[in-house]
């Protein structure tokens, strides 16, 4: 190795190392987003767009707005970020803002169908669709189903069912009590029975030959 | 069967396709954009004083529907020759498509290109172009307002005609610019590049490096290329160990001081200059070399401004000139040395010596970097550049420590796989 040239480096002093964004807690997140801080924005996006996507997915089935529903769950907490003041609840905040916005965007998939803008209201997603044609099938006939239910009944079933959340936080992201969380339930999974059996693409999952190791 | 059980497969359908995985690049674009919003949410924050304001303009919004039928609407398009589901476009893979928009522009997306019309406004749409090459022609208008965007890079459009291409497997994005000009904002600048007629934009985020070229030059290596920021100039021929300037860039100006011109130039009050950083923002580096000439290289190395400096060393890289760059940054470290522009120009030496094959001297350049400022927002290039220029200068073993930090530092940093790579070969017998 040859020799480097010398260089007269000015003193300076000892720098303080910035502890990592992506080991901060969720509260310490969220008061860095709210004083604007690029990286702890990046470390939440990176943490929670999956869970976020998945609420939204999950809620809203095959739709091509769901990359633009999660920028709206993004920015709403960008600009919220300095009103909460719980911030180790970010997770079941912007799990409650991705459900208020689910619940917007069936609504207006409802007047889309009354207005006969498009015959269902859905235009089909780009990414990640089931591979097989029998999946692909599967799942339009379940979301043809959950069409038929209330929103709210509808978004009870998916955060209970997809996102496995307790009926306790479930009641607490739809703003309703206990009982009546259960009650929607209850009454969801007995349209989705009922209606699914109808469905000749949905009768082996609901027999539970398919999926039923998930 | 109980009822939770016959659910219990519908269930797993709908979490397989809520889980189903993204597209990484679909994710990235989501977190850029969302960072985009931040930086430009940031100055525009309102004071409480001024609600009154927020409660005006809300009034005017209601009165504003009541016009509904008079305000302008957002431009449509139709699309030929390809598939469409609502914004989405994609080409066949053997034949182009159109989109013609209702204000006279257009695109033409070569055969397997997939476009989406983000969003339709009244002068104009914003474009992601998520795959292969689409030829635009934006028809000028007073209030033309069009984006381009190809993953990262935001491409803002007034009235032109480009190539704009995107490859999302190699990540990377090539613009050529026939008419018009566009300005080009990406993750590697801080400032909107400038792109003009007859030039051509490349970046590339894996080497994270962004080329501004003739178009009519045969290559990125020509002499007319302008590497911007990151980017690693070709390696002059010889690898001389040295920092001095190579036999390979004999076209270093001379900046010597033209009495006559400084003599003719107008009182700086008389009249109103565009800052040297706003010009390398503008791609015009011939300007800013040439102003440096004007005002003399030694007065200037000790009397310019830091930011004049730094533009002065932009300009002088991207336009080839490495010893007008070397100059420029050592006299940013004199000067300057305590700033954080001081301090990376320490980083810039490193990439200009390692770009020369002078690896010694880029590993001091680079360590120099990481002391000063060990989180810095270039720290993670600087210990990549240490560990290629240890790799080149000691070999693998002496390299093996410092990929091993970068990988403890960056597990999924851009320059991960070559330090695993290292380590891989290391631990071989």
């Amino acid at each position: 190795m040859s020799k480097p040239p010398p260089f007269k480096l000015q003193a300076v002093p000892a720098p303080i190392s910035r502890f990592p964004a992506e080991r901060l807690s969720d509260a310490e997140l969220v008061r860095a987003a709210a004083a604007g801080d690029g990286d702890a924005v990046g470390v939440v996006w990176q943490r929670y767009a999956p869970l976020v996507r998945g609420v939204l997915r999950g809620s809203l089935g095959p739709d091509h707005a769901i990359e633009d529903l999660l920028q709206e769950v993004f920015v709403g907490f960008l600009r919220g970020a300095k009103n909460i003041h719980e911030g180790a609840a970010l997770r079941g905040y912007l799990v409650g803002v991705a459900v208020r916005l689910a619940a917007l965007e069936l609504r207006r998939r409802k007047v889309r169908r009354w207005v006969i803008l498009t015959p269902t209201g859905i235009v089909p997603e780009r990414s990640a669709p089931p591979a097989d044609a029998e999946g692909r099938a599967a799942l339009d006939a379940l979301y043809r189903v959950l069409d038929g239910v209330s929103t709210r009944r509808r978004l009870a079933f998916v955060l209970r069912h997809v996102e496995g959340l307790e009926i306790l936080d479930v009641a607490s992201t739809l703003g309703i009590s206990e009982s009546t969380a259960r009650r929607e339930l209850e009454r969801a999974r007995t349209y989705v029975q009922k209606r699914g059996a109808r469905e000749p693409a949905l009768k082996p999952y609901l027999a539970g030959r398919v999926g039923g190791s998930a | 069967m109980s009822e939770r059980d016959e659910l219990h497969g519908i269930a797993a359908l709908l979490r397989a396709h809520a889980h189903a995985g993204v597209d990484p690049e679909l994710d990235r674009v989501g977190q850029l954009e969302l960072e985009r919003r931040l930086a430009l949410a940031a100055p525009r924050a309102v004071p409480r004083s001024r609600a009154w304001l927020a409660v005006a303009a809300a009034t005017a919004a209601a009165a504003g529907v009541a016009f509904f039928v008079l305000e302008p609407h957002p431009i449509s398009y139709e699309v030929h020759g390809g598939r469409s589901v609502g914004p989405y476009i994609s080409a066949p893979a053997l034949t182009p498509v159109t989109v013609s928009f209702s204000d006279g522009s257009s695109l033409a997306a070569d055969p397997g290109a997939r476009l989406r019309v983000d969003e339709a406004r009244v002068a104009g749409a914003r474009v992601l172009v998520e795959r292969g090459r689409t030829t635009v022609h934006v028809e000028h208008h007073a209030t033309s307002a069009w984006d381009f965007v190809a993953g990262p890079f935001d491409v803002r459009v007034t009235g032109t005609r480009f190539e704009l291409a995107w490859d999302p497997t190699g990540e990377a994005v090539d613009l050529k610019l026939e008419e018009g000009s566009v300005e080009v904002r990406g993750p590697f600048a801080e400032a909107p590049i400038a792109v003009r007629a007859g030039q051509r934009f490349r970046a590339d985020l894996a080497s994270r490096s962004m080329t501004v070229i003739d178009s009519s030059a045969p290559s990125a290596a020509s002499g007319a290329s302008a590497t911007l920021p990151s980017a690693a100039p070709a390696p002059a021929p010889s690898a001389a160990n040295t920092p001095s300037p190579s036999p390979a860039e004999p076209s270093e100006p001379a900046i010597s001081a033209h009495s006559e011109a400084t003599a003719e130039r107008p009182a700086a009050s008389a009249v109103v200059t565009e800052s040297w950083s706003a010009l390398v923002a503008r791609g015009q580096f011939e300007t800013v070399v040439a102003k440096a000439g004007d005002r003399g290289a030694s007065e200037c190395e000790n009397a310019c401004s830091a930011a004049d400096l730094k533009a002065l060393a932009d300009a002088a890289r991207y336009t080839g000139r490495s010893a007008l760059a070397e100059s420029a940054l050592m006299s940013l470290r004199r000067r300057f040395g305590a700033t954080r522009d001081g301090r990376s120009a320490a980083f810039m030496l490193g990439r200009l010596n390692e770009s020369r094959g002078a690896a010694a001297a880029a590993e001091r350049w680079y360590e120099t970097y990481l002391n000063e400022l060990p989180a810095g927002e270039l720290a993670a290039e600087a210990l990549a550049g240490k560990m290629r220029t240890v790799l080149a200068t000691a070999g693998r073993a002496s390299a093996e420590p410092i990929a091993a930090e970068y990988l403890a530092r960056y597990p999924n940093g851009v320059h991960s796989k070559t330090a695993r790579d290292i380590l891989a070969s290391s631990a071989r017998p």
